[in-house]
């Protein structure tokens, strides 16, 4: 083949401008971040090009390539995407430019902070398109430096706390997932570490149950599902705006992500068993998240705990194995990315003004900067789903599948959606309506790079909020894909049901 | 074997010519420092180096030399293969790595510069004696040539009461073990009839278990537990680490170690692989003790040597846990946790050498060594911090270093073992890498989120600061292609031919 290896691209474009960002003076900052603005577009740029190859309603990985690495022990640079993982190479892609443009004014150590984002981005799209399993491990765990440097230099007053949480959390889950692929390498056999290589692998409920826990580990940590969630509003909180926003808009969504790709497809059975608990977990996370941002006195914090509520819907939506509330899962991913990176970029602009995120410091905001509050209100009704908004193209399929299949987690989980109108609403009126008052008095509305910063992301807001069909029709063939073959993996073991009809006429038809 | 020579006398000297290489260095060193005087003296390391490179260049002759076969002197008891020069490929780059470290240090140090060479390269002779060791007499002898200098390194800093005292330790420890593993060694020949090696394994093979047998296996492996500081006969290393100057720190934390890591995989996988069953689970349970204890003893150290140190014990539990899942039967698994280790050893060779390079580094402009030193390393010397940062979370096994391919191995081993107990060792690992993580993860917190306590950058010094930085060149490099050590064909033969 000569086409051109348009997802290496992806991942060796920023880790050469880091390493060349790493090379420059620290000196010249204004040179930096060019540098690194460039890198950022270069890379989104490539990556509208995977668009036209992509064929539309096919399950599979697509625009697959590979390079021996260690042919000895069958470990293969392989990379490809499929529905799912195409999506969210885009939105990290995508989110990357304004992420350094928000990052603009940056001054302490930009040399490190700027390299540390390239490297980032080059490790986040290796972990969507990785298709073997120790380079999706490699990536996963390559994050975390980049990321813990983000927090723990240029994060708030708590930052080494909260970086080093971070950083043994996922260690921890990384690793059991690491024991897990090695028993699964075994099993299937001790050929290969590719993603399909080990699909087929025939193992006994008991080592599933044990096997589907251990990538759970990893990936609940990463998601994060309640009770594993505390790291995430200390990170949060800690980390400086852009890192807050990557670590919203793209980190949380490889815990779904890992989901989808691995528990479910390796581990029908289990996944299937072990649904119900996880539903109630998510149902926890999604109402226990939203009572605690309820709480909050610092805007961040409450948007931070709304992101354990939001990812609950998102692993709510994919346990529940109904393909209208996987493939809502997924693009909710995408929403909650854009959505709650918006809030984040948001409460940053504001923060840098006045240094406080208190919520009882402001009011009468939306008079005092309009601009700043029309934006600040468009994200928050995206963000409680509303009707014509993204999120809510995410959440309603989420609910209308997870009730197919489980109505009481369905039901349990719209309370969700009630208390997120609540307590950001509630928020909202607090800080924006009134008179102008406290650190609200002075504060200058956005400039026109920040305002730059906040286009794409409203434009994006409503359009996928208008038109989600584009996002759809790419990712429903995948998540049909993999929630088929959890209910004929189920169909073995257990009673036929209604679920399984279509995948039982699908045999016939074979 | 059989084509080779089995009288006792026969000499093969271009089989010998890296040991030769480097006793004709110490010799000359010796007689050469005599006649130089004050400065001057500092010259000897040159000589030192010229004899270790032209070791390394018999090593890669001598590699093209055999091919997939060996050479053999003194009837077999003395074996080149792939598998020993590898090992004095990796000793030899280890003694040219300690010689450039030593080189500004001793100048500056200023006593004992020619007698403190001879020792280093006698030990280093020692080593490669030891890996081509195919006979108990043999690896006993080597074990001494490795630890007899090493005792008078680690008390070179006569003025200094800790190192005297660390000296002192590591030589009542070093006798003691000694002694037992000779104990161990004679009855293993009263019981066998035979010093070699395979002979051994062929008698066990089919003889009788005496208790006294099985005892004296243990003994053997207490020798060896000594050298490599397993626990509980690590006691020795902290105090000795802290006390000794940093380039021996460094020689007895990789060089000697792995020295000891050699031998003890001689006399397990080859010897006594037939009672793999008796000795398998007590370095199992070793090698849980091992990680456990050092990691957990790290956490509360504030002395950068002495953390380096318990972390050193660690890897040195991590390095049992491949031995803790070998069986008398699977030749394959075995072959496995035998590359297991080795991989290992290379792996810990280039990070722990690069961790304790860049501490000699910052060591010269802060004496003190405490952690606190290093407040705001990342400002002031931003290279160095880097690379220390580098060598630490390789350390610690995160990618893309090669210290995850150290810890892949292991856990795979432990995997495919398929029992429960290689499970409860993969299940150690996790958490002992996650409990180091924390202390590796302090030190690098410490160097680029505090505030720097002193503003002048270190200055380590040109030879220094190119080992420093191809180090954490080599660690990066090594995780893209570590694939070149997997498929090390004399690894597994002799594991096969034992």
């Amino acid at each position: 083949m000569t086409e051109i290896p348009i997802l290496t691209l992806l991942i060796v474009i920023p880790a050469v401008f880091a390493g060349l960002i790493g090379l420059m003076s620290a000196e010249s900052r204004e040179s930096i971040r060019a540098v690194a603005l460039v890198g950022t577009l270069v890379t989104f740029g490539a990556s509208l090009a995977i668009l036209p190859g992509f064929a539309v309603g096919e399950p599979g990985f697509q625009l697959v390539e590979s390079a021996p690495w260690i042919p000895a022990w069958g470990v293969t640079y392989l990379v490809g995407v499929d529905g799912v993982s195409l999506l969210l190479v885009l939105l990290t892609t995508f989110i990357m430019p304004l992420v350094v443009l928000a990052a603009w004014d940056h001054e302490a150590g930009a040399k490190g902070f700027f390299a540390s984002l390239l490297g980032l981005q080059a490790a986040m799209v290796g972990v969507f398109v990785a298709l073997d399993l120790i380079l999706f491990y490699v990536f996963f765990e390559v994050m975390l430096v980049p990321m813990y440097a983000l927090i723990g230099i240029w994060g708030g007053a708590n930052r080494r706390y909260a970086a080093v949480k971070f950083f043994l959390y996922t260690l921890v889950g990384g690793l059991l997932m690491l024991v897990a692929i090695l028993y699964l390498y075994f099993a299937a056999g001790a050929q290969s570490f590719a993603y399909e290589a080990i699909l087929g692998v025939e193992l006994s409920t008991t080592e599933q149950t044990w096997l589907f826990l251990a990538f759970f580990a990893a990936f609940a940590i990463k998601v994060p599902l309640f009770p594993v969630h505390t790291w995430l509003p200390d990170a949060h909180t800690e980390a400086p705006t852009v890192g807050s926003v990557i670590l919203a808009a793209v980190l949380l969504k490889i815990g779904g992500y890992g989901f989808l790709r691995f528990s479910l497809p390796y581990f029908p059975e289990a996944s299937t068993t072990l649904a119900p608990p996880i539903l109630v977990l998510a149902i926890v996370g999604i109402l226990y998240g939203a009572l605690v941002a309820m709480m909050q006195s610092d805007i961040k914090k409450l948007v931070a705990y709304s992101s354990v509520a939001h990812l609950g819907f998102v692993v709510l939506g994919i346990f529940a194995l109904d393909v209208t509330a996987s493939a809502g899962a997924v693009v909710q991913m995408v929403n909650h990315g854009i959505t709650t990176g918006a809030l984040f970029l948001l409460i940053g602009f504001m923060y840098d003004r006045t240094h406080s995120r208190v919520i009882a410091d402001y009011s009468g905001l939306m008079k005092a900067t309009p601009v700043f509050g029309g934006l600040f209100l468009v994200t928050a009704m995206s963000s409680v789903a509303l009707p014509g908004l993204n999120g809510f193209v995410g959440e309603f399929p989420i609910l209308l599948g997870t009730f197919q299949t489980y109505p009481w987690a369905a039901i349990a989980a719209v309370f969700g959606v009630i208390l997120a109108a609540l307590y950001l609403l509630w928020a909202y009126q607090r800080m924006f309506h009134g008179p102008i008052e406290g650190r609200a008095e002075g504060m200058t509305d956005l400039n026109a790079r920040e305002i730059g910063v906040m286009a794409p992301l409203v434009i994006l807001m409503v359009a996928i909020g208008l038109y989600p069909q584009p996002l759809y029709e790419r990712v429903t063939p995948t998540v049909e894909a993999i929630v088929i073959g959890v209910e004929e993996a189920g169909v073995a073991t257990e009673e036929p049901g209604d679920l399984s009809v279509e995948a039982a006429a699908e045999e016939d038809s074979q | 074997m059989t084509d080779l020579a089995s009288d006792p006398t026969t000499v093969d000297l271009f089989a010998l010519a890296p040991e030769l290489s480097v006793v004709v260095a110490a010799l000359l060193i010796l007689l050469v420092e005599l006649a130089l005087t004050g400065e001057r003296k500092r010259y000897v390391n040159l000589i030192g180096l010229v004899g270790v490179v032209a070791a390394l260049a018999f090593t890669v002759a001598l590699w093209a030399d055999i091919g997939d076969g060996a050479r053999a002197a003194f009837g077999n008891a003395f074996v080149v293969d792939a598998y020993a020069l590898l090992f004095k490929g990796l000793f030899l780059s280890v003694a040219l790595f300690v010689l450039l470290l030593s080189y500004r240090y001793f100048s500056e140090f200023r006593t004992y510069q020619g007698e403190y060479y001879v020792l280093l390269l006698g030990s280093f002779v020692g080593m490669m004696l030891m890996v081509s060791a195919r006979d108990l007499v043999m690896l006993f002898v080597a074990l001494e040539l490795v630890s007899i200098p090493g005792f008078v390194m680690a008390g070179l800093r006569k003025f200094d009461l800790r190192s005297n005292e660390g000296a002192l330790k590591f030589f009542v420890m070093g006798v003691l073990s000694a002694a037992i593993l000779l104990f161990g060694m004679s009855v293993v020949y009263g019981v066998t009839g035979t010093t070699d090696l395979a002979g051994i394994a062929v008698a066990l093979e089919t003889g009788e278990r005496l208790p006294l047998l099985l005892a004296a296996v243990l003994f053997v492996i207490v020798g060896f537990g000594f050298k490599i500081s397993a626990v509980p006969f690590h006691f020795w290393a902290p105090d000795t680490y802290q006390g000794s100057p940093v380039p021996v720190t460094a020689f007895l934390s990789v060089a000697s170690k792995a020295a000891g890591f050699a031998g003890l995989l001689q006399v397990t996988f080859v010897a006594f692989a037939p009672l793999a069953d008796v000795w398998a689970p007590v370095l199992g349970v070793l090698a849980i003790l091992t990680m456990s204890l050092g990691n957990l003893l790290a956490l509360q150290q504030t002395n950068v040597v002495r953390l380096l140190a318990y972390s050193s014990i660690a890897h040195a539990g991590y390095m049992l846990v491949p031995f803790g899942v070998a069986t008398a039967t699977d030749a394959a698994l075995n072959s496995d946790a035998f590359r297991a280790v080795l991989i290992y050893l290379i792996a810990y060779a280039v990070m722990n050498s690069g961790a304790f390079a860049a501490v000699t580094a910052v060591t010269r402009s802060q004496p003190s060594r405490l952690v606190a030193d290093y407040a705001g390393l990342g400002r002031r010397s931003p290279g160095l911090a880097a690379a220390l940062s580098i060598f630490l979370l390789s350390l610690g096994g995160v990618p893309p270093l090669v210290g995850i391919w150290a810890k892949f191995f292991v856990f795979s081993v432990a995997v495919e073992a398929g029992t429960a107990f290689g499970l409860v060792l993969a299940a150690a690992v996790v958490l002992n890498t996650v409990v180091a993580m924390f202390y590796y993860l302090a030190v690098v917190r410490t160097m680029w989120m505090d505030e720097p306590t002193v503003e002048e950058p270190v200055a380590p010094g040109k030879a220094l600061g190119f080992a420093v930085g191809g180090l954490a060149v080599l660690t990066v490099v090594l995780f893209l292609g570590i694939g070149v050590f997997t498929d090390v064909a004399g690894v597994s033969t002799l594991v096969a031919s034992g």
